[in-house]
């Protein structure tokens, strides 16, 4: 027994120090991008298809790297942050152990970008966020880069906007109690207030939740007592956001007032039920969107993604795909080490221009391009299309 | 609170009660007959819930038949994580922690082989696409369809499951050996067949519940998880041992997370979110205040009726 | 009837039965007797398949019972009347008569109800209450009646007159008898030495797991030594 451990150690030993000749040899280097994403949980389909994006990106990167003679190539190591903030943290530790990425692409929420932070922060990990927008995440100086999508800084002032705009005298808010959420309450508030709005009510539910009736009873009562005038804003993730319409397209309050709604509850399969495509209708839902932008390179992004993976790229897949290449051209702008990629990433990202729209940080390290498109359900309900813009710089609507 | 409001939410504490009742007996079934507060029991709901979305994404709409095959494909989910886990290990007589976390990692094998089944189809957060049909309202009185199939199909099941219980042969013996193992093996009761049964009816009930559930929200891999906590803590309220305890506590506890809930809400303006810490406190409450449940109560009450 | 042959059981890792070998004879009617921790429980229940058997053989006839499930020992025609928890409190009486019955064939459970409530009529009066609520002696006559009512050849008894009121008692021994007359093979465990000694034709004493008399209630009866060395005076 002893015997036999000790040559296959022997054999491992050996086996090692020629994988190591072989590649002294072609002096090829590797950077090693890390991806902690949800892989599993209710945006399990979120995390993979994100992943999809990222190695998409990292197949073409290092076929072009190969194709200039560059001794550079990237590998990814991923790890699922089982949508939690603990388990982003563990993510990354892991990833980061096991592989010394000094970079990851991702996670996806505000919550597990959070949850990473510290990890990233104390060991010169730089985090590129693809899809994170919470404004908890807005902080000066540290490792946290979110380079595609703004901050909802934005997009609250642009629903607040439309509210106003709809002549909402008052406003009932029903969020995912979490930092995206509530970020995303609070300053929708702020806003709607500032710009002459009156009374919001607000209704937190919990992550998890998976049947709204309570908190739709909630909401209808309160758009109720507010009377005429009354317009509701739903901040839900996906399935949530499908149990409440369940709920909601019956309700006698819910189904007289106007509605709008953040970009992720916009689904296609939020549609795929009649009954909610016309309730949304009805209630001339509108979201605002980051996604609805596009570039000359979107299509060939779609085109690729569908030729390497056999399916469409789900929602805010291009982000990811973007925010690996902003990664990866740091990296090799400024090597394989945290510190000097965390310096020259804005600069990078300044200069990018991907599958949706152009980069520019601010000094959070958040993107500070808002530039929305407005989108509502098409009338035979079977898809959102966009019906004007919000410019978030100058907070400004244009309807088509 | 408005009245509106209450009429809204004792609708909801009605359709809720009875998926929850669905559940629990369930549970408090497997505690009592098989001596095993199974945690795998959420992934029965799930299973049964997904069967039934898929069939109905295959175009079978009539709801008896989408009831009859989550009731088959919870069953079965039961039935063989009984034959494949839980039987060999109480063939070794191992302890009651090593099942309940057998119960654990079965379920979340489960979940897991249903997050893969999710993925491959891509029907997460889907509803069971039965079309929505308003039979009544009257003022904030609202009845649907989906009310008309959720909260009539669980109070007959749960009548028909009591009525099993305690008017057949079969219920006898599963009362038989829920009382008293060994003598129920020493007078020849086939202890296994009704073993499998138990199962057989626990896992169809869990699956008809997902089903339910289904047609009234959305389906999700992690449905039957979120709503384990609620119904076992209906199943504590019921002692774990009481039938109709247990039924009276799944109301208790879907009473308390709309009513209650959004009385404090109103009334004192405790944030929604705290909802899924409702059954906790009941749970912990229960515990520390009357650890056999709500039995001795109904006992009680039945005593002074008489 | 039943052969005990080189046999060391108990429960978990703990031997009580050391090496015992005894036999006991079709149609009569024989009583295990000892002190506390003799062994006499253990013996039942390592008939009944219920606890540890480390070595030997226990055969009905010729057929090995060690390996058989509980169930399948009962359907053999034997009943066994443990000492504590031996009727299912939570059910009615009637179910617990029910549950006795059901190994009958189906045409034969009204019969032998009717006939039972001959033997038990207390029994009779109490069907639909709670066997929970039972005073100790109608708890004790619903506990041999449930045995009772699977028509066995052999009925296995653990101290079915424990803790009894004298009166009581006698009731019980009565109903004994009345069941040896039946031709079944009674196996009493008992505690009260004289007094199971002027009903029952052969007697066996324990002491430490290992059998230490063996003869006709009469021999040992008569046999001082055994009386009281192991017995005590009662």
């Amino acid at each position: 027994m002893i015997k036999k451990l000790v040559s296959i150690s022997l054999l491992l030993v050996m086996l090692s120090l020629l994988g190591a000749g072989i590649q002294a040899q072609d002096d090829i280097e590797t950077y090693v991008l890390g991806i902690p994403l949800p892989f599993t949980g209710s945006f399990g389909s979120f995390g993979q298809d994100f992943e999809r994006g990222i190695l998409l990106a990292v197949s073409q990167m290092n076929a072009e790297l190969e194709a200039a003679g560059s001794n550079i190539r990237f590998d990814t190591a991923s790890a699922d942050t089982e949508q939690t903030p603990e388990g982003a943290a563990r993510a990354l530790q892991t990833i980061a152990q096991t592989t010394g990425a000094q970079v990851v692409v991702g996670p996806l929420t505000t919550d597990e970008v959070l949850g990473a932070k510290q990890f990233a922060d104390e060991n010169g990990i730089v985090i590129v966020a693809m899809a994170s927008s919470g404004p908890a995440a807005s902080i000066p100086g540290d490792n946290i880069y979110r380079v595609i999508y703004p901050p909802d800084t934005f997009s609250s002032k642009a629903f607040a906007t439309i509210a106003l705009e709809r002549g909402h005298e008052n406003m009932v808010v029903l969020h995912v109690d979490d930092p995206f959420g509530n970020g995303m309450n609070e300053q929708f508030i702020a806003n709607f207030q500032a710009g002459g709005g009156g009374e919001v009510a607000s209704f937190g539910y919990a992550p998890q939740s998976t049947e709204l009736s309570t908190e739709a009873a909630a909401v209808s009562a309160a758009l109720a007592g507010f009377g005429d005038n009354a317009g509701f804003f739903c901040v839900c993730f996906p399935g949530a956001a499908q149990a409440f319409v369940q709920v909601a397209q019956v309700d006698p309050i819910l189904t007289t007032v106007q509605w709008m709604g953040n970009e992720a509850m916009t689904t296609l399969e939020m549609l795929e039920d009649p009954g909610h495509a016309q309730t949304l209708i009805n209630a001339n839902f509108v979201t605002v969107s980051q996604s609805a932008a596009s570039t000359p390179l979107t299509p060939i992004f779609n085109a690729d993604f569908v030729a390497m993976f056999d399916k469409e790229p789900g929602i805010f897949t291009n982000y990811a795909f973007d925010a690996a290449n902003i990664a990866m051209l740091t990296m090799l702008a400024a090597g394989n080490d945290g510190a000097a990629v965390k310096s020259m990433l804005p600069f990078i990202s300044n200069h990018y221009i991907g599958t949706t729209v152009q980069a520019y940080l601010d000094d959070n390290g958040d993107q500070a391009i808002a530039s929305y498109g407005i989108r509502k359900v098409s009338d035979d309900g079977t898809a959102f299309e966009v019906i004007g813009s919000y410019n978030g710089n100058t907070d400004t609507i244009t309807y088509n | 609170m408005p009245s509106s409001l209450l009429v809204t939410s004792l609708v909801n504490t009605i359709q809720i009660g009875s998926l929850y009742a669905l559940m629990a007996l369930g549970l408090t079934l497997t505690f009592s007959v098989i001596k095993l507060p199974n945690f795998a029991h959420a992934e029965y709901v799930t299973a049964g819930a997904y069967a039934a979305l898929i069939i109905s994404l295959a175009g079978v709409l009539n709801p008896l038949i989408i009831i009859a095959v989550a009731f088959l494909v919870g069953a079965l989910t039961a039935v063989v994580s009984h034959l494949i886990v839980f039987k060999p290990l109480e063939r070794q007589n191992v302890s009651l922690y090593t099942l309940i976390l057998a119960s654990f990692a079965v379920g979340l094998i489960i979940r897991y082989i249903l997050f893969t089944i999710a993925d491959y189809f891509n029907i997460f957060d889907l509803r069971i696409a039965i079309p929505l049909q308003i039979l009544f309202r009257t003022g904030s009185l609202i009845l649907t369809n989906l009310f008309a199939w959720v909260a009539p199909t669980s109070i007959v099941l749960v009548i028909l499951l009591t009525l099993l219980i305690n008017r057949t042969a079969l219920g006898r013996e599963m009362r038989a050996l829920a009382n008293n193992t060994i003598l129920a093996r020493v007078i020849g009761i086939p202890v296994e067949r009704v073993k499998n049964y138990t199962w057989l009816l626990v896992g169809g009930m869990a699956g008809v519940a997902g089903a339910l559930w289904g047609l009234q929200s959305a389906v999700s891999p992690l449905m039957g998880w979120a709503a384990i906590i609620s119904v076992f803590a209906a199943a504590i309220l019921g002692g774990l041992s009481s039938f109709p305890g247990t039924i009276l506590g799944a109301y208790v506890v879907a009473f308390s997370e709309n009513t209650i809930m959004l009385f404090l809400n109103f009334s004192y303006g405790v944030d929604l979110a705290y909802k899924p810490a409702i059954p906790f406190i009941i749970i912990i409450a229960v515990l520390l205040i009357r650890p056999q449940g709500l039995t001795q109560l109904l006992k009680r009450a039945g005593e002074l009726g008489r | 009837m039943i052969t005990v042959d080189h046999l060391t059981a108990g429960y978990g890792k703990l031997e009580i039965l050391q090496d015992l070998s005894l036999a006991f004879a079709a149609e009569q009617f024989s009583a295990v007797l000892g002190p506390n921790g003799s062994g006499k429980s253990t013996l039942m229940k390592a008939i009944m398949g219920l606890n540890t058997i480390f070595s030997g053989s226990i055969t009905l006839r010729t057929r090995e019972l060690i390996g058989m499930q509980t169930e399948a020992i009962s359907k053999l025609g034997i009943a066994y009347v443990p000492q504590r928890e031996n009727i299912f409190t939570e059910l009615s009486v009637l179910e617990n008569l029910q549950l006795g019955v059901r190994i009958l064939p189906r045409d034969q459970r009204e019969n032998a109800l009717n006939e039972l409530f001959e033997l038990f009529p207390i029994l009779g009066r109490r069907k639909p209450q709670k066997a929970g609520q039972l005073s100790g002696g109608e708890h004790r006559m619903l506990a041999i009646a449930i045995a009772w009512l699977s028509r066995p050849t052999i009925m296995l008894l653990d101290e079915p007159s424990a803790g009894l009121a004298p009166a009581i008692a006698t009731d019980v021994f009565n109903i004994l008898k009345e069941l040896s007359q039946q031709g079944i093979t009674l196996i009493v465990v008992e505690q009260n030495a004289r007094r199971i000694l002027q009903h029952c034709d052969y007697a066996f004493v324990l002491r430490e797991g290992r059998l230490m008399f063996d003869g006709s209630a009469q021999a040992c009866l008569e046999d001082e030594e055994t009386i009281k060395g192991y017995l005590g005076v009662h």
